[in-house]
């Protein structure tokens, strides 16, 4: 019986981690823009998910510790390319990729200037945005995954705002040329 | 109540990102309503929230992505974690979290209301138009999506202004367009007879999510459904300067 029940839990866990998937990867693609990065960021997150299991000591905390883990992959791979240098102060160049089929066809359309918006922020303030705005964390979660003090969140937020309003909301009236659309 | 001598960024971030106490959020929401310019800040905040989470919505899957490889990675993995089983099994509450998300912007966090249907009566002088979203089945937020939705519709009748609404259903709000679920059949139905500009739209998505669970979905005949998802429909109406409400 106990076994059936590790052998379900386990499976559980499996479950899990898959459905966490796509979650991860949303937020891969939004921090690299690159498809195929973002896709080696979460299998080396999920990767590692297993084998560190053990660590996970609250099962509630599922989803702040995948996203943990993942914000330390995406750490390593620029160690890995450029030493030791800080996320903040990376290229943005390097991290940008306008060239992919889909942004090459929607470059005038409100998701690609939300994303080369995006894009074109300082790294850190980009990783809190995304996870505030596309998984809903809050702000001590983003603290504890990206192991910055709950303050620094809440700046990093307040100047990655202001920029995304200065990029985006000054289009606004060109958005509002558009033809409504009846949906009927 | 304390009033808020000065409505920060940080405050109005916390406020859009539900991070502030009931009290909290009650004092800014009483700064909002004595202060159109701050409602439209929120407002503003707001939309750019909604248009992030849009942009990513869809993704472009690299080759792996869906692919074998993550299930195969997995199964790999399997045999590596067994020995960890004895931890993962002592765990509990793998179903705590909320899977359900209607608009993948909430996340079953409860919304507030970031302009309230006094100031968006009395701040518009043309013709306004409103998409009110709910996503929630609880039974506060269907009735309320009602009461403001006539609210709104009863003032700018009476001052002879006209107002276009659209009132979207999502997730767990489709319930309020359930015809077999909704307890305001008879409501919605008066409604649309009187108001000619008011229209009620359920979301694609998630009729075609509750279908795909084995849940038949019959739809009152007042509903509109959209081609696709809530979101998308969101988007579009901000885009064309719609004003954005959440229930």
């Amino acid at each position: 019986m106990k076994l059936l029940s590790l052998l379900f839990h386990s499976r559980e866990f499996h479950r899990q981690l898959e459905e966490s998937r796509s979650k991860l990867y949303r937020v891969a693609y939004a921090w690299c823009h690159d498809a195929a990065l973002a896709d080696d960021l979460v299998q080396e997150t999920l990767s590692k998910a297993l084998s560190k299991a053990s660590q996970l000591r609250d099962a509630k905390l599922l989803q702040s510790w995948l996203f943990s883990i993942m914000s330390n992959c995406w750490r390593d791979h620029f160690r890995r390319l450029r030493g030791t240098e800080e996320l903040d102060g990376l290229d943005e160049a390097v991290l940008v990729s306008d060239s992919s089929p889909e942004e090459d066809h929607a470059r005038n359309q409100i998701v690609s200037r939300v994303r080369t918006a995006i894009a074109n922020l300082p790294m850190g303030q980009r990783q809190v945005v995304t996870l505030v705005d596309l998984e809903e964390f809050s702000y001590a979660q983003v603290a504890e995954i990206l192991n910055i003090p709950v303050g620094t969140v809440m700046s990093r937020l307040c100047r990655a705002r202001k920029e995304l309003k200065m990029a985006l909301l000054v289009q606004q009236q060109d958005w509002s040329q558009v033809a409504i659309r009846r949906i009927k | 109540m304390k009033k808020i001598e000065h409505v920060s960024d940080e405050l109005i971030n916390s406020f859009i990102d539900d991070q502030l106490s009931a009290d909290e959020k009650n004092q800014l929401l009483e700064a909002i309503n004595a202060d159109p310019e701050l409602g439209a800040q929120v407002c503003d905040a707001q939309r750019l929230k909604v248009l992030v989470s849009h942009a990513y919505q869809r993704t472009p899957h690299s080759a792996q992505q869906g692919s074998r490889g993550a299930s195969a990675l997995l199964k790999y993995r399997h045999a590596m974690a067994a020995g960890l089983i004895l931890v993962v099994g002592t765990f509990s509450g793998w179903f705590a979290h909320n899977w359900w998300d209607p608009l993948g912007l909430q996340s079953g966090r409860q919304q507030v209301y970031y302009l309230q249907p006094e100031q968006l009566a009395a701040k518009w002088s043309g013709q306004q138009k409103v998409v009110l979203h709910v996503g929630s089945s609880e039974p506060g937020k269907l009735k309320a999506s009602l009461d403001q939705a006539e609210y709104l519709l009863n003032r700018y009748h009476h001052a002879g202004r006209q107002i276009q609404m659209e009132l979207v259903v999502s997730g767990g709000g489709l319930d309020l367009l359930r015809a077999d679920v909704s307890p305001y059949a008879e409501r919605i139905k008066s409604m649309k007879a009187t108001y000619g500009t008011l229209s009620f739209i359920a979301c694609r998505q998630t009729i075609d999510r509750l279908q795909k669970g084995g849940v038949e979905v019959r739809l009152l005949p007042e509903t509109t459904q959209l081609p696709t998802s809530a979101l998308d429909e969101v988007v579009t109406r901000l885009q064309q300067g719609w004003t954005y409400v959440s229930i």
